[in-house]
């Protein structure tokens, strides 16, 4: 093979990487720089079929925005979610920690039996446990109360987590709890003082996870609540801004935008060490 | 130097008897640490799923508060039901063909993630947002996406010529289309979750087998398919595994938009749809469980088949 054609190869190696690169990105990132332009264009340019949509014909308009935070109760939705994804991750980690840490050092079959079988709950479709949720909410007389969320959301968020942290505490090698254990401490307090600060990425990563499928529920949501005072975003916008046909498309995409961004920011951040959490378990 | 070694002998012993005694004592830790899951699952999951199954078999509805058991009548009349079965069809096919390209898309994009290149960072910002966007409002931004009248990509093809000036798709409409687009936001939502696991198999292959197989004259593709994709396949069955049961968990923001746009084209409903507009609307609980029961469970069967042969790398 000469230079030139080891350059050439470089060179379209290189391409095909920057072709390949563009092409997803386009697919995966373009709905976001659609709502992101619709959020801000005025009505008359948005229904405009002879205007070029990319680009602003009008200029550009905040008035889908006061529509969102004025004639909608936005405000209150974000408020609800992010106090219900605390409340879960809260309910999460006090069952999933101590369940994803036995579960990890238990010896015998029924162990491994065990761990599998509630990860297996987790694939409970909610289509098949909405109904008699809602019957359950009705006695316990939580209708149209986030307290209903807060009750019925760690049953996806805990199985899920359990796993989770189950694959990341095996991945802590038992010799540090042992010599732990020979200095004194007891099997729970090797776990509190050594494993649980050892494992802060692990708890994160299942913190992220658990906030996220709480973002994202929607049939729950939709069933047990009626009052729109304590919808949650994604319950909320689909409801409020679809008006019979009129679908409030300018208002609904600055909503996507603003729910959206933020929690994709902060994943960003914690990627690599969710990677890694989520992975553990599963290769080693 | 022999006082040393009983030393460590003695040493080693003491180390032994602790180690069994607090194995006695660990037992009842355990059980005390797991309690508490699993009470909360077993009351949350395992008791509403029995009161679901017995729902299926009886006549409950949202009206009335009388529960009777009536058989299988549910489940005959949906086995009956046409729509049932083409919903259960659509299902099938949207699920295999999202998750081939999924698959495919995954290592592909994977691989050029893999590298390093400048702008990283935001290239992989960009292709995680799809999958932390609330399903429900990014299937709304799609719908805007393939609107009837104002569809962007209908906009963009007629610009560059693809689209003579008398065609204008609906996507949305038409039969084949719809579970096209359908298959397309399944796959949008998929690929970050399902990219990410695989990128990370990547980069836990070590570095001295690439080595050994640029020093051994491997090209690009033998490269790729002989050493790197056997070595990632446990992980990319993860990351399907893992990927499917997010759509099945969070593609009711899709089927319920769907629903609307797709109301009046009962045949090409997909099965979320189906109950929505059965089952629920006509106020029959009993009956629209039982399309749950027989409907999504089938869906898992796939997922549920695959777990067991992989608990391996599950656990």
């Amino acid at each position: 093979m000469t230079r030139g054609d080891a350059r050439a190869r470089y060179i379209a190696g290189r391409a095909v990487h920057a072709a390949v690169l563009i092409f997803f990105v386009t697919f995966l990132a373009f709905p976001f720089y659609w709502m992101m332009i619709t959020a801000f264009k005025a009505n008359q340019d948005l229904y405009n079929i002879q205007n070029n949509p990319y680009v602003f014909n009008s200029p550009p308009t905040l008035r889908h925005l006061s529509v969102l935070f004025e004639d909608t109760q936005y405000m209150q939705w974000l408020l609800n979610t992010g106090f219900v994804g605390v409340a879960v991750v809260i309910i999460t980690l006090l069952l999933a920690v101590p369940a994803g840490y036995a579960l990890a050092r238990m010896t015998g079959a029924w162990a491994q039996t065990l761990g599998v079988a509630i990860f297996l709950t987790y694939l409970v479709p909610p289509t098949i446990l909405f109904i008699p949720f809602s019957r359950i909410i009705a006695t316990l007389g939580l209708q149209d109360s986030v307290w209903s969320l807060i009750l019925v959301y760690p049953s996806f968020t805990v199985p899920f987590c359990t796993w989770l942290l189950m694959g990341f505490f095996k991945a802590i090698p038992r010799d540090l709890e042992d010599a732990a254990m020979i200095d004194g401490l007891s099997r729970f307090g090797a776990f509190i003082k050594v494993v649980l600060p050892i494992s802060v990425a692990g708890i994160l990563t299942a913190v992220i996870f658990a906030f996220t499928l709480v973002t994202q529920e929607f049939v729950y949501g939709v069933t047990f609540i009626t009052a729109s005072s304590s919808y949650t975003v994604s319950v909320g916008v689909p409801t409020f801004l679809v008006r019979g046909d009129v679908y409030f498309w300018g208002s609904m995409m600055a909503a996507c935008l603003i729910a959206s961004v933020p929690i994709a920011v902060i994943y960003n951040f914690f990627v690599d060490r969710f990677v890694a959490g989520f992975t553990v378990g599963a290769i080693k | 130097m022999t006082s040393a070694i009983t030393g460590a002998i003695g040493e080693t012993r003491r180390r032994d008897r602790v180690l069994s005694r607090l194995a006695d004592n660990d037992r009842w830790l355990w059980r005390a640490m797991l309690a508490p899951a699993i009470l909360y699952i077993g009351l949350l999951v395992g008791f509403p799923f029995l009161l679901s199954l017995y729902y299926s078999v009886s006549n409950v509805t949202v009206s009335s508060q009388s529960v009777q058991f009536v058989g299988l009548e549910n489940f005959q009349r949906i086995l009956e039901s046409r729509t049932f079965w083409l919903s259960l069809q659509n299902t099938i096919v949207i699920t295999v063909v999202s998750q081939f390209f999924v698959l495919v898309f995954a290592n592909i994009l994977a691989t050029a993630l893999a590298a390093d290149f400048r702008g990283r960072w935001l290239v992989r910002l960009l292709i995680l947002l799809p999958w932390v966007a609330p399903i429900s409002l990014g299937s709304i931004g799609w719908l805007w996406i393939f609107d009837s009248i104002y569809s962007v990509i209908n906009w963009t093809a007629r610009a560059v010529g693809l689209l003579g000036p008398n065609e204008w798709p609906i996507w949305l409409g038409q039969p084949t289309l719809a579970r096209a687009s359908i298959i397309i936001v399944n796959v949008w939502r998929i690929l970050p979750l399902a990219t990410v696991i695989v990128l990370a198999g990547l980069s836990s292959i070590p570095q001295d087998i690439h080595d050994a197989a640029e020093v051994d004259g491997a090209g690009f593709w033998r490269h790729h398919f002989q050493i790197t994709m056997p070595l990632i396949l446990p992980i990319t069955l993860v990351a399907l595994l893992s990927a499917s049961s997010h759509v099945h968990r969070h593609d009711r923001g899709v089927r319920t938009d769907a629903r609307r746009s797709l109301r009046h084209h009962t045949g090409y409903r997909q099965l979320g749809v189906f109950y929505g507009n059965s089952g629920w609307r006509s106020g029959g609980r009993g009956r629209h469980l039982s399309v749950s029961l027989s409907g999504p469970r089938r869906r898992c069967d796939p997922v549920l088949v695959v777990s067991p042969a992989h608990r391996g790398h599950l656990t």
